[in-house]
């Protein structure tokens, strides 16, 4: 089941919408409750970091927040596209940042191994599949990404990216099939050092 | 056995390969599971909180809110002692280029500075040795987390989180 799954109707959120740019406290805090673990999701994803994750949401929301008020978003069944196109933004805004200081993307790699309690507690074969989305391309490990960790649907994904549902469809198995090979790769060459051929 | 065997993998069945696919789908969406599970019970009262107020120009909240961000009791005694040291090492050198430039004071006459003098290098050399037991990569990386949270949330300030990658204005 995708986290998109079972979200509020267009209408509710709409009516949330209207009523968190109205200045509801419990509306926006609605609002933020439906997204907020799935933008820093794919965040921690990129970026590796729960801190710089959790920075990256809350810009994410002060954005949401500032062009609701002001009435520069207006709804037009397009919210989750928005949100994460602006969400994306903050996470190569960080990306490049990073680059900068040019260890961080291996930081990232790093804080994917020694990740967060409940994710040390996953099994091998998750560990090694995480090892190979690291592994993966950009555009490869964008669509996996958008897809499994912010838990797009493939209708919102190609609102957010401008490409056709289709082609999406065929970017995010050619991804899958991408990640096979390189889980693949790995237990080849585990086997080779074991000398269990 | 064809000699060549050993060498080829077989192909695995169209079947094989679409299991194989689908429990990589499945162990993508338990790892996102585990992703979205992350944060502390406050995150979303923090994000909310913290995001309206920016949003009204108030200061975040953000750093001094999140219970990971602290100094340990022994980096902060380190840091203490640190400055102490260099409190120490600077009314040194204070009273040596007083002494050097010809106005000699009066407690020169005694050896209260060469036992402060003393007492600094065995300071120094104290510090230097706990210095050496810290794990390099582990302060680099804190500095540049520390240096890269000043930078966000200057970049927030001035407006420039709105440069974009995609345009944030068209939906």
């Amino acid at each position: 089941m995708r986290a998109s799954d079972g979200e509020s109707t267009g209408a509710d959120l709409g009516a949330l919408l209207s009523a968190a740019s109205a200045g509801d406290e419990s509306a926006w805090e609605s609002l933020v409750r439906l997204y907020a673990r799935r933008i820093f999701a794919l965040a921690r994803s990129r970026c590796g970091s729960d801190d710089a994750a959790e920075e990256i949401t809350q810009s994410v929301f002060v954005t949401v927040a500032t062009k609701v008020r002001e009435g520069v978003y207006t709804e037009q069944g397009k919210f989750e596209a928005w949100l994460f196109r602006v969400a994306m933004n903050r996470v190569r805004d960080a990306i490049r940042k990073n680059r900068r200081r040019k260890e961080l993307h291996d930081r990232g790699a790093e804080a994917e191994r020694t990740a967060a309690p409940n994710e040390r507690e996953t099994s091998d074969d998750l560990a090694a599949l995480r090892g190979a989305i690291l592994r993966l391309s950009e555009p490869d490990r964008e669509i996996i990404e958008l897809r499994h960790h912010a838990g797009m649907g493939f209708k919102e994904m190609a609102e957010l990216l401008g490409e056709p549902i289709g082609t999406l469809l065929a970017r995010h198995h050619r991804a899958l099939r991408k990640l096979r090979d390189l889980l693949a790769t790995t237990v080849d060459r585990d086997l080779e050092g074991t000398g269990g051929r | 056995m064809n000699k060549n065997d050993h060498n080829q993998t077989p192909e695995p069945s169209h079947d094989a390969i679409s299991a194989e696919i689908r429990a990589i789908e499945s162990g993508l969406d338990e790892i996102g599971c585990a992703l979205r599970s992350n944060p502390d019970a406050g995150f979303e009262s923090r994000i909310a909180l913290n995001a309206l107020r920016e949003s009204e120009g108030s200061p975040s909240l953000r750093i001094t809110g999140r219970p990971d961000v602290y100094v340990s009791p022994g980096r902060g005694r380190l840091a203490a002692r640190l400055a102490a040291a260099l409190l120490i090492a600077g009314a040194g050198i204070g009273l040596a280029w007083t002494w050097l430039s010809g106005t000699r004071p009066a407690i020169t006459d005694d050896t209260s500075g060469i036992q402060m003098a003393s007492a600094t290098d065995a300071e120094i050399a104290e510090i230097a040795d706990a210095w050496d037991v810290l794990d390099d990569s582990e302060l680099a990386g804190w500095v540049d987390d520390v240096s890269s949270r000043v930078t966000m949330v200057s970049d927030s300030s001035s407006g420039a989180w709105i440069s974009s990658w995609l345009d944030e204005d068209s939906m």
